[in-house]
């Protein structure tokens, strides 16, 4: 919804590193380890401050599905590696097909493929998955979070009525740093202090 | 999604605590906090880079003559005849200044310096001019600069720079004194003693007070988005300052010169507010503001050699200020390090490093809070200049950039280019292109904002800002020529003309319905906005001013500026997407001041100003005659008699921006007489 205002940051930035990619001689990397590390420090991050309703069974592992670029589905694997959530451990599995969803706690779309993607989420919110995506119209189409570059951070947009579908809720500690694209859902909004 | 990092800012690196967070993000992720995750640098577009020049920019100087001469009786009335500037008073106490459009009493695209340290605050993005103050008599010069100075002065100098420059101490041996009385400033007094020992250590001290009674009896008006509220008469805006400093200039070498000032204040005001309650109804209030504080500043001049000079400033000023809606204690310490230096017989290099930090504590009296309440900003800046003689004394070409980088952990990149091309001594003629930025300040992230009862069809909203840790910096892009001409000793005449491209202003976003809330238990319709930078803009112009010696002892300065100033908000289906605060819109604006020595001890100055309508706000145009007449029984007193509005016109310059009133300008005169000895 906001396309046009991130697709003028983009070009603007683009121009620049155009420009500077002139000057030094070269052309610049397409995507990079820092921003799929950054990603996958995010990703960890919602994993740790989600909570999910559909609660599956004690001792399984937190099971976290990648559809799209198998690079950022290895490093993913590779950054969670060990890490536990609630003492259960965490595992990084490729999601190909709507069968690859079941027993998911999230879904990772590393693409930007629209029928991919709008294949896919339906039942990825049917299976209580939290979907995070990186590609303009995600949570358009569906998807609960959605990653994107602003002024060189990382930033996130998130639609509070996805996740409430999918029964999950996220601290306010990682919400206060995205934006929320349906803020009607807010049903209160404290007063400010007096 | 895809993005490139390219440069690291090695060149940053070195000065920073924190700078390992620039550039690529590298191993240990596990260890920063979700504080700090959406604040990594992934990509720097800035690089050590050549730098800018002196100023090909359309700079004008406003001379202590032409302050004392303008009977101005603090600095934004000053300011009120520099051409391009748009200067309007909003009560008597609060001012919006400006350059280039975006004039709001709070104007955060405008950098306002004394003596190079910066009274920009990080708290709110702006200047509290009632705040600021030096001996008009003290002044030197106000140099102010239209256009972006982010090179040479930092961020937040996006449409302008005024620079306000104090005489040095041994300028000032003596003992002076003033005392003013008028119908608006009913009373102000200054008193200043300067002297030397020897040849190498000067100092003055001053102190200076004032009352005034702004528009007592006038109607007010306060403004509230989509509803003004008039008051038939606002009878208590009071405002009281006293305020002490010093100056000392000393010499310990030949190379070296060494620099002290500081001083201390405290202002109170009365404030009427008004607050929307249940529309068409308001809460009155008679609010309380105070500010008091101080602040001190060191600057060391080495100067090695023609051409090559080193400069270390320190500044440090703590502030408490006290609003009837939110309070705090304010403190900024910077240190910057300057050095210019002749490379070749056709270059010149500069470059300086600096580091800021500024920490508050805030309370919320009411309506306004900052979460948290407490934050400490820092930020560190590397700035790089070169300027060129192309062609010797013909062509100069600089080009410059200034990199900071700041808590929020954004890296800021304002480059300029600039060339200046004089054909003969009487020509010159330049053309730059520069970047600058405003960046996020505390309202922006953490403030939380009850806005009150908005009216509508299905009644009264409340509605709450809130800001955003995401706030980005809001970006200016700008291109600007100008050429001057002097004729001898008779006329001049100076044109610059200036587009710019703005990105990422704020703006305010929400849903587009309303939400049902409950508050302490009672429901009514809210609408909760957060700030969000989805906004872009365009403005371009001009500015022609001009001097004229008709003949000995009378000189003409008229001016001409237009801003066609337009911004815009992208299409948000399904949301509410707003401006938080609209600008004056003001195109046309003309300045005429006539100075005349009547005799050898008698002067006159007449001064017009006219502007065209408000669009925004459908103000009135107006054309206003200022007029003072000064006599000088002695070489060592003056006695003066300013009038301002002379014809007595009841005219708004301006709306507020929060509950406090706007009060129409009416005739005002000061009678001041001023004594050296």
């Amino acid at each position: 919804m906001d396309g046009c205002v991130h697709f003028g940051l983009k070009r603007t930035r683009w121009a620049a590193v155009l420009a500077l990619s002139a000057v030094l001689g070269g052309f610049p990397a397409a995507a990079s380890d820092g921003e799929d590390e950054l990603k996958s420090a995010i990703v960890w991050a919602f994993l740790q401050y989600s909570d999910w309703s559909v609660r599956p069974a004690a001792d399984t592992p937190i099971t976290v599905g990648v559809l799209g670029r198998s690079a950022f589905r290895q490093f993913l694997g590779h950054y969670l590696e060990g890490k536990t959530v609630n003492n259960r451990p965490v595992r990084v599995v490729e999601v190909k097909a709507v069968t690859d969803l079941h027993g998911c706690a999230a879904v990772y779309f590393a693409t930007d493929k629209g029928t991919e993607i709008k294949q896919l989420l339906p039942a990825a919110r049917a299976a209580h998955a939290l979907t995070v995506g990186e590609t303009d119209r995600f949570v358009e189409w569906g998807g609960a979070v959605n990653l994107f570059l602003v002024d060189g951070h990382m930033s996130f947009e998130v639609s509070l009525g996805t996740l409430e579908q999918s029964g999950i809720a996220i601290s306010s500690k990682l919400l206060r740093w995205g934006q929320i694209r349906d803020l009607a859902k807010i049903k209160t909004m404290a007063r400010p202090a007096q | 999604m895809k993005i490139s990092r390219s440069v690291v800012l090695a060149i940053w690196a070195a000065g920073s605590a924190s700078a390992q967070r620039v550039g690529e993000p590298t191993a240990d992720l596990d260890k920063v906090s979700v504080d700090e995750l959406f604040s990594i640098q992934v990509t720097s577009v800035g690089r050590k880079a050549q730098q800018i020049s002196k100023a090909p920019a359309a700079v004008f100087v406003l001379t202590a003559d032409d302050i004392r001469r303008s009977g101005a009786t603090s600095i934004p009335e000053a300011l009120q005849w520099v051409p391009g500037l748009t200067v309007l008073r909003l009560n008597g106490r609060s001012w919006a200044v400006s350059a280039r459009g975006g004039a709001r009493v709070y104007s955060d695209r405008i950098l306002v310096m004394i003596d190079g340290r910066s009274l920009y605050s990080p708290l709110f993005s702006g200047v509290i001019w009632d705040a600021i103050d030096v001996p008009l008599e003290d002044i030197e010069r106000i140099e102010v600069v239209r256009g972006p100075g982010a090179v040479m002065w930092g961020p937040n100098a996006v449409n302008g720079v005024i620079n306000i420059i104090t005489k040095p101490a041994r300028a000032t041996k003596g003992a002076a004194s003033s005392v003013a009385a008028g119908n608006e400033a009913r009373g102000a007094a200054e008193a200043r003693w300067g002297g030397a020992a020897g040849d190498r250590l000067a100092y003055r001290v001053w102190g200076k007070t004032d009352y005034l009674t702004p528009a007592y009896g006038s109607p007010g008006t306060f403004y509230f988005g989509n509803f003004a509220y008039r008051d038939p008469s606002v009878t208590n805006l009071d405002a009281a300052t006293g305020r002490f400093g010093f100056r000392f200039d000393a010499q310990p070498g030949d190379r070296d010169q060494l620099m002290v000032e500081g001083d201390l204040y405290k202002t109170g005001r009365q404030d009427p507010l008004a607050y929307p309650a249940v529309w068409p109804n308001v809460v009155r209030q008679q609010g309380h503001t105070d500010y008091e504080g101080g602040y001190i500043q060191a600057r060391w001049t080495r100067t090695a050699a023609a051409g090559n000079e080193s400069v270390l400033q320190f500044t440090y000023d703590d502030n408490h200020i006290d609003y009837p809606f939110v309070g705090g204690g304010l403190n900024n310490l910077t240190i910057d390090f300057q050095k210019r230096r002749q490379t070749g017989e056709r270059n010149e290099l500069y470059w300086g490093v600096g580091l800021q930090q500024y920490w508050d504590a805030t309370y919320s009296n009411r309506y306004v809070s900052f979460q948290p309440a407490d934050a400490v900003y820092r930020t560190g800046d590397v700035v790089l200049r070169d300027e060129w003689q192309i062609v010797p004394a013909k062509l100069v070409g600089s080009a410059g950039v200034r990199v900071d980088y700041n808590s929020y952990h954004h890296v800021e990149y304002q480059p300029s280019v600039r060339l200046l091309y004089t054909p003969d001594r009487r020509q010159s003629a330049w053309l730059a292109v520069s970047r600058a930025v405003r960046v996020p300040s505390r309202v922006d992230r953490d403030v939380l904002y009850d806005n009150g009862q908005m009216p509508s069809p299905a009644g009264p909203i409340q509605v709450f800002v809130s800001g955003s840790q995401a706030a980005p910096s809001e970006t200016e892009r700008s291109l600007e020529a100008g050429y001057r001409l002097q004729s001898g000793q008779h006329w001049s005449v100076d044109l610059s003309a200036f587009g710019s491209y703005y990105e990422r202003l704020r703006a305010a976003e929400g849903p587009l319905l309303p939400v049902l809330a409950v508050t302490a238990g009672k429901r009514s319709l809210t609408l909760p906005l957060s700030v969000v930078n989805s906004g872009a803009g365009r403005a371009y112009g001009g500015e022609v001013w001009a001097t004229w010696q008709a003949r000995p002892g009378w000189r003409l300065i008229p001016s001409y500026s237009y801003v066609k100033d337009s911004e815009w908000l992208p299409a948000a289906p399904g949301r509410r997407l707003v401006w938080e605060r609209t600008p004056e819109d003001l195109r046309h604006q003309g300045l005429l001041r006539s100075q005349h020595d009547l005799w050898r001890n008698v002067q006159l100055d007449l001064m017009a100003r006219a502007r065209s309508r408000d669009l925004n706000f459908n103000l009135p145009g107006v054309l206003l005659l200022d007029a003072r007449l000064s006599w000088r029984p002695s070489r060592a007193a003056e006695v003066s008699v300013s009038v301002e509005n002379l014809a007595n016109r009841s005219v708004l310059e301006c709306y507020p921006e929060i509950a406090t009133p706007a009060i129409p300008l009416r005739r005002m005169f000061v009678i001041k007489w001023t004594q050296r000895l």
